[in-house]
């Protein structure tokens, strides 16, 4: 499934803490109104809702009382090797900018959704609809992320435009933007989470905590098998937490690192 | 026509010229490009506002977790919540404070004062109009005047009684909470040189045992729990903090807690009693207090044995609990029902005999209440019980005006729909609130109040906190439509009426005068700084009493039953916001497919207890209580103890927008208040309940 893969000096990347999320769902809301996602009624019916982050509920499959539960947000991965950029026929979604954020460009997308078929985590959502604000609420639209209409592909950008922000500061400051401080630029979510379940920062800089966190026994990713290289990682110190990231084989060991 | 070959070559190349160059000039691509932009350029679909950022603290009213928020403003307005990390109750942000900007434009806000006509129906009536008729209606009513308020935490409770006070009355309520018990436990317990409620230094703990109360989820100053929770997790991945929930059902704080211990619902007073009496016989545990002994002798019925009977606990399970609280060098015991309502005094006491025992870091902290003439201090109104009058008067509100200030009983109370009904067959009901709740769609007038940054107001000490707090929520954004501040418009009516001296004009000089007495920079408070203050500990406090013990804990204690029918388990979602606010819009999609499918709400059962009753998952089910019926499907969770029903509160709102409004049941409507042993409080957190295919 996986296409070619690129290489970055700068590699943002997200390590989730699966033990520490309660599952509160404070970093969707986050998301939501960071990105400009429109609320709509049925929310509930995830065929109609747009989670650019969604947290999912985890259990270890035992009955009661040996029954555990989890919780595991779950962003768009932004591979390192993309299944869905390499399909899209109109380039409305690339890897090429230093830092390697999965790009999704709106005005370029034709609604041809092979990009959701492609991308094996369902983090792709198609606008079905326009985006409809009750009445004033519209007020709170930021100025950072542009409105989506219906018939285009939409997803997780790591708020891209938090990057470009930070860079911006940067270069004020004579700072080189592709050396940023750890914290320096975070998501929406990662700011919000009580409970420090989402790191934020550069895999390939020793100076960033996910460098460190990303390269512990107990990291994993979703799917790994299929090669999609992703720059999100889980943790849990629960092997069946672990388990869950691919489809081992009844018997088959669960991979330890180190 | 005749063309030649020579023609036809020349026009052939021409066009193939004119092709090339416009394929090479960048012409095509542009008018492409803004040929797709075109497409998605609609009229309808919102434009990104343009303008300065600015940022601001504050602290979030409507959460009950009185959190910390970094306001961004666009052009001075306010555009998203978000985490205040220097704040004390702060270090991330809720989701309902993250949805509160948005939440300001619901389309369930009171935009103009509304008068109910002869019809039944709602017409939009001028201030004036709404204030000459509010004060004619006090005129008539005299003393006989009821206040029932949801705002525990802020200055708004002095203000409310003082203005009753000066019409002679002191029918001052607030809505039921954990709170309340909490700071009855703690009167019972002890007496301070000033009025206080007792804190919690989950800071200096390196162990937490969560006996019902929902530590990470919604319980007290949950947001600073989870900031203590992550801070002592991060610090050494192989950090010594232990957490242990206790609990019907594996909750939000049992996801993340080292261990889950299954519970019965409703039997969180016999599982700390069970721990006590390991703690005094085998631990040698004492409390150096009058009554001590009595308590010693009743602790000795709580063996393993009825501990296992009537909480579900196994012996070995409670052995091995005992001796890590025993262990622990500062462990700490947070007892209460697991939804922040209806547990009454007992789980309180029993927690805060096992915090003596432990030597656990409980604080006293101090309370201040608005110096205004015949204020009540929160604790004095917590002693006035909604529930049990409106009992006592047969189910009815005869006072000749009820006054809802931020309050949604119809909804929220057990019994919803009795309340409803006392409600709306009440003399004259008004309410000031931001919202068309269910309250508000039966009362006569409905004062439109401003709400959250829209509004100056105080947050003092939140239940659950360490030391002494207070913040300002600050009014950023002009009021919506013609709301008004509610207390504003009450203090404006005293003076109409000559209420006499000490009231003043305005809220803020209320709350300036309250700063001035705590000795606090109101300027430094204004620019949204906050304040605390070193706690009173333990040792300190003097008039340490446990001879009321006997009737206020072993009384219910020993009422407890063991389990025999299925039990109503209710949970709850901090995103599915409050009685008063109903489903934020921007948390809706937080809502999983099998907590909510369309109209329907579910239950939750474990595998053992649904094949009991031959259901399956999406079963359709009545779920009926000696109170009432709703109708819900059924989800298979293997987290809940056999026998409990999982039911979420904040769906079946009736009231409010079209996020909130008809979505599911509403689970107070099954719950059935019944007045504590002992306390006289009443409490609805063990409702038998039974499940029939719809």
């Amino acid at each position: 499934m996986a296409s070619v893969s690129k290489e970055f000096k700068v590699k943002w990347g997200m390590v989730i803490d699966v033990d520490k999320c309660t599952g509160c769902g404070a970093c969707m809301v986050a998301c939501q109104a960071e990105n400009n996602i429109a609320p709509v009624t049925d929310a509930s019916d995830k065929r109609r809702s747009l989670n650019w982050l969604l947290v999912y509920e985890l259990s270890n499959g035992k009955a009661y009382p040996e029954h555990e539960v989890a919780y595991l947000p779950r962003p768009c991965q932004q591979c390192g090797s993309y299944p869905c950029a390499s399909v899209c026929p109109v380039v409305a979604t690339d890897k090429n900018e230093e830092g390697g954020i999965v790009s999704q460009v709106p005005s370029r997308c034709i609604g041809c959704r092979y990009c959701m078929a492609a991308c094996p985590y369902h983090a792709r959502y198609f606008n079905w609809f326009d985006p409809v604000w009750p009445s004033g609420m519209d007020k709170i639209i930021t100025p950072d992320v542009s409105v989506r209409p219906r018939g285009v592909v939409e997803k997780c950008s790591f708020c891209h435009h938090r990057f470009m922000q930070a860079k911006d500061r940067a270069r004020v400051a004579g700072k080189d933007v592709y050396d940023l401080e750890d914290g320096e630029y975070i998501t929406a979510c990662t700011e919000t989470c009580p409970n420090g379940a989402i790191a934020f920062g550069d895999l390939l800089n020793e100076k960033h905590r996910v460098y460190h966190l990303s390269r512990s026994k107990y990291a994993f990713r979703l799917l790994e098998r299929l090669g999609t290289e992703p720059q999100v990682y889980y943790l849990s110190k629960r092997e069946w937490v672990r388990r869950q990231g691919d489809n081992y084989l009844q018997n088959e060991p669960t991979p330890v690192k180190g | 026509m005749d063309i030649k070959r020579r023609a036809f070559i020349a026009m052939a190349g021409l066009s193939a010229g004119v092709s090339t160059g416009i394929v090479l000039s960048p012409l095509p691509w542009k008018l492409l490009d803004d040929l797709a932009i075109w497409t998605q350029n609609w009229s309808w679909i919102p434009t990104n506002p343009k303008g300065e950022n600015t940022y601001t603290q504050s602290t979030s009213k409507i959460c009950p977790s009185g959190c910390g928020v970094r306001v961004r403003l666009l052009n001075g307005r306010p555009l998203r919540a978000l985490s205040n990390h220097e704040h004390p109750l702060g270090g991330g942000i809720s989701a309902l404070a993250a949805a509160e900007p948005q939440l300001m434009h619901s389309p369930a806000r009171v935009r103009k004062p509304r008068l109910r006509g002869a019809d039944g129906k709602f017409k939009d009536i001028s201030w004036a109009e709404a204030e000459a008729l509010l004060l004619a209606k006090i005129r008539e009513a005299g003393s006989d005047v009821l206040c029932l308020s949801g705002d525990e935490n802020g200055s708004s409770v002095a203000v409310l009684s003082s203005f009753l006070h000066h019409l002679g009355s002191r029918a001052m309520y607030l809505m039921p909470s954990e709170a309340q018990c909490a700071s009855l436990a703690w009167q019972a317990t002890c007496s301070v040189p000033t009025e206080s409620q007792p804190g919690y230094d989950l800071e200096s703990s390196d162990f937490v045992l969560a006996i019902g109360a929902n530590l990470l989820e919604s319980w007290g100053t949950f947001i600073r729990n989870r900031r203590i929770f992550a801070q002592k997790r991060q610090a050494d991945e192989n950090s010594s903090f232990g957490f242990v929930y206790a609990g019907p059902v594996q909750n939000q704080s049992a996801a993340v807690a080292d261990s889950w211990l299954p519970l019965n619902p409703a039997a969180e007073t016999v599982l700390a009693l069970g721990l006590a009496n390991l703690l005094v016989t085998r631990y040698g545990r004492s409390v150096n207090a009058p009554g001590f002994d009595a308590v010693a002798d009743n602790l000795s019925a709580f063996t393993p044995d009825l501990v296992r009977e009537l909480a579900g606990v196994q012996p070995r399970a409670l052995e091995e609990l005992a001796e890590k609280l025993a262990s622990a060098s500062k462990p700490l015991v947070l007892c209460g029902s697991e939804f922040n309502q209806g547990g009454g005094l007992a789980p309180s006491l029993a927690g805060l005999l096992l915090n003596l025992l432990l030597r656990a870091p409980i604080t006293a902290v101090p309370l201040h209440t608005a110096a205004l003439p015949g204020a009540l201090s929160r604790n004095e109104v917590y002693k006035n019980d909604f529930l049990r009058d409106l009992a006592k008067a047969g189910n009815k509100l005869t006072a000749k005006l009820t006054l809802f200030y931020n309050a949604n009983p119809a909804y929220g109370l057990p019994g919803a729909k009795t309340v409803a009904k006392a409600i709306a067959e009440a003399p004259y009901k008004v309410a000031i609130t931001p919202f068309m709740d269910e309250t508000a769609m039966l009362c006569d007038l409905v004062l439109p109040d401003a709400f959250g940054l829209e509004k100056l107001d105080d947050i003092e000490s939140p239940h659950g906190c360490g030391q002494v707090f207070y913040g300002l929520s600050r009014p950023l954004q002009k009021p919506l439509g013609e709301s008004r501040h509610g207390l504003n418009v009450l203090l404006g009516l005293g003076i109409e009426l000559g209420l006499g001296i000490g009231l003043p004009t305005f809220y803020e000089d209320v709350l300036k005068s309250k700063a001035a007495a705590m000795n606090l920079n109101w300027r430094e408070l204004h620019n949204g700084v906050t304040f605390e203050r070193p706690f009173l500990r333990l040792d300190d406090v003097s008039g340490l009493d446990l001879t009321r013990y006997e009737s206020l804990l072993f009384g219910p204690a020993r009422g407890v039953q063991a389990k025999n029918m299925l039990t109503l388990a209710p949970l709850v979602k901090n995103a599915l916001g409050t009685a008063q606010t109903g489903i934020p819009p921007f948390s809706l999609k937080i809502v999983r497919d099998d907590e909510l499918a369309g109209q329907d709400s579910f239950v939750a059962l474990c595998g053992e207890t649904a094949r009991h009753l031959g259901l399956a998952a999406g079963s359709a089910v009545k779920v009926a209580s000696a109170q009432e019926a709703v109708f819900a499907k059924v989800r298979i969770y293997e987290g809940i103890a056999p026998g409990s029903v999982g039911i979420y509160l904040g769906f079946g709102h009736t009231a409010l927008d079209e996020f909130s409004r008809g979505k599911g049941a509403n689970a107070f409507e099954l719950m059935i208040p019944a007045e504590e042993a002992g306390s006289g409080l009443m409490v609805w957190n063990k409702t038998g309940v039974t499940i029939t295919k719809a």
